[in-house]
């Protein structure tokens, strides 16, 4: 009792910590949890529309103020309806014909922007040159250059070269510097070269270097890019909505939803499809977590 | 004589005469080559080319007239004169500079410090920090058009808002169809928008050695001065950097609006509307590539200066 007391005359609590220090603690976890139940309260809420019985529950529950209510009883039934359901968003695409337009476009794009990038990235770092130099000196210019208004050029030239539309605009997503440049640049920085030298030595190409050699030990790191980048494609409607509207993904057929006028449709069936949509990235990050926040998260830009 | 000095010359270690083209040295090139045309051939197209033509674009007009999609290319100062006048007379420039500079400060002044005190607790591996980690990075990894809509219902009749308005006895409307749309944009950014800066700075404070930290502690820091005088100027260089990017992309605050509002109730932002009249995605804007070239170069020269002075005075701090 003596010894706590002195404790607490010192400012520290029974664990040896401070006062202030537990308070300032108690106040930030009490700060971080409701802005964390404000985060989840927008999915509860859409999951909670997305269960109402039917159309005319809905606009029953919309006149009565009642719409963040739990539904009674929740019709699971509308997550099929769903599949449907999304055609009158643009009177042409289905759902599933959404879903699969989000996934070859997605890990097209996302695959050629993340290889060429590893493999660019592999090049500057482990083949130094005048010219590799340059191209990452490059680079640095290229991501610090404020330069605005290049939208409309590049809309003229995928009209001209018939890109708009077209599954062949995918070729854009081979980048010089794409995404995620200087961590991918990092970490095959953190690799030694005398491993590819060994090989070397051992007669292996520089294909099969790269390829059985280096790239199997940097793997695990970009793969979490890789994630990222995944994540990026598929929640990206505005280029949908600029270039690819016949080829429409998921994330554009929630957006077009968003600037209707008016819907004539069953809107929790709607709901389940926009839940039903995020399923994918969430699986994603779920699976990969750890690794996105081992790879990205502990060890990304240092300071 | 003349040829033992040849010979002498020839044996000085390093002096002998290689090769230029070995047959390693023609393999290398070819799988560096392999790597990089494509790449390089693209980035031209599509970065090089796309920027250079912007540029004369900005300079050109087009005169229609000559039958079905045919036009000429006539270079002139109107998309200037356009920018001069969306600035000075229809105000819908300044306006949307208006709304760029709003939500740049609002990316900086609240939700940056947020962020960072976010990320320091987080670090600190407060209670439950593996789940406000998770949760803080959830809204960057949803569509934000999901996002939209989720946040749309919310104001929407029938929802809290409207459940709360009526419970105070006040009649309905929708704030994110008034004049006050542009502060619930903010609020969503604010809501929405620790994730990204969460990564870089979380990232940047595990590399801070341990040992600086304890002997903080030994020397009674409290967490205030620990995260101001010890982590602060650590990671100064990651928050430089986030400064600098957010500077550069003054013009890349698009996030909600196009499903938000469409531009409308005057929440239209530069970025907004050169993604507007480049593309013609947004419906009540005729679609003008030339107009948005100009734009675009004109925020361009004004921007360019202010990255290269805050660049400038950012990184002599961090030599310092």
């Amino acid at each position: 009792m003596e010894k706590t007391r002195k404790i607490r005359k010192n400012g520290r609590n029974r664990h040896g910590k401070s006062v202030s220090r537990t308070v300032v603690y108690a106040v930030a976890f009490t700060l971080m949890a409701l802005y964390s139940l404000l985060v989840l309260y927008f999915f509860v809420y859409g999951i909670l529309i997305s269960l109402k019985q039917n159309q005319n529950v809905f606009l029953a529950d919309q006149r009565n103020d009642t719409l963040f209510s739990l539904p009674n009883p929740p019709n699971f039934g509308n997550y099929l309806a769903a599949f449907t359901e999304w055609t009158n968003i643009d009177g042409k695409n289905s759902f599933l014909m959404m879903l699969w337009h989000s996934i070859w476009r997605t890990t097209s794009s996302s695959f050629l922007t993340w290889f060429t990038t590893a493999l660019v990235c592999y090049v500057l770092v482990h083949y130094k040159s005048k010219f590799t130099n340059f191209l990452y000196v490059l680079g640095l210019f290229v991501s610090m250059l404020p330069l605005y208004g290049g939208q409309g050029a590049q809309w003229r030239l995928y009209h001209n070269l018939h890109l708009i539309n077209s599954p062949a605009i995918t070729v854009v997503s081979i980048t010089l510097y794409g995404a995620h440049f200087f961590y991918m640049y990092a970490f095959w920085k953190g690799i030694d070269h005398s491993y590819a030298e060994a090989a070397s030595i051992d007669g292996a190409n520089h294909y099969q270097i790269l390829f059985r050699v280096m790239l199997p030990q940097v793997l695990p790191s970009i793969i979490a890019l890789f994630i990222m980048q995944f994540i990026t494609a598929w929640n990206d409607y505005e280029s949908t909505a600029a270039y690819m509207t016949e080829y429409p993904n998921l994330a554009y057929g929630t957006y077009a939803f968003s600037v209707m006028s008016s819907y004539a449709g069953n809107i929790p069936a709607y709901f389940a499809g926009v839940m039903l949509s995020l399923l994918p990235v969430l699986a994603l990050f779920v699976a990969f977590q750890n690794t996105i926040m081992e790879k990205v998260y502990f060890g990304g830009l240092k300071g | 004589m003349k040829e033992e000095a040849e010979v002498k010359i020839a044996a000085v270690p390093g002096k002998e005469k290689k090769p230029r083209w070995t047959q390693a040295k023609k393999q290398e090139f070819w799988f560096v080559f392999s790597i990089l045309v494509l790449p390089i051939i693209c980035f031209l197209v599509f970065w090089l080319y796309v920027n250079f033509d912007s540029l004369l674009m900005a300079f050109q007009r087009q005169r229609f007239g000559l039958g079905a999609d045919e036009y000429e290319l006539y270079f002139t100062l109107e998309n200037f004169e356009m920018v001069f006048d969306g600035f000075f007379r229809d105000d819908d420039l300044l306006l949307a500079l208006r709304n760029t500079l709003l939500f740049y400060a609002v990316a900086l002044v609240i939700v940056l410090p947020l962020s960072i005190l976010m990320a320091y607790f987080v670090y600190k591996k407060i209670l439950g920090y593996r789940v406000f980690r998770t949760v803080t990075y959830l809204p960057t990894i949803i569509t934000s058009s999901a996002l939209v809509v989720l946040f749309q219902y919310t104001f929407y009749k029938g929802g809290p808002f409207s459940a709360w308005l009526t419970a105070h006895g006040q009649p309905y409307y929708n704030p994110l169809a008034t004049d006050s749309a542009i502060v619930w944009l903010l609020v969503y950014n604010v809501i929405f928008g620790f994730g990204p800066n969460m990564v870089v700075l979380g990232g940047a404070m595990n590399s801070i050695s341990e040992e600086v930290l304890e002997a903080g502690e030994i020397d009674g820091c409290n967490w205030f001065q620990e995260l101001i005088y010890l982590i602060l100027p650590m990671i100064w260089p990651t928050i430089s950097t986030i400064l600098v990017l957010s500077l550069a992309g003054i013009l890349s605050s698009t996030g909600p609006i196009l499903a938000m509002t469409g531009g409308h109730y005057d929440t239209a932002t530069l970025n907004f509307l050169l993604y507007a009249y480049a593309t013609g995605a947004v419906t009540w804007i005729s679609q003008d590539v030339h107009y948005a070239s100009a734009i675009g170069l004109v925020m361009t020269l004004i921007t360019f200066p202010i990255v290269l002075l805050l660049r400038k005075f950012l990184f002599r701090r961090n030599e310092v």
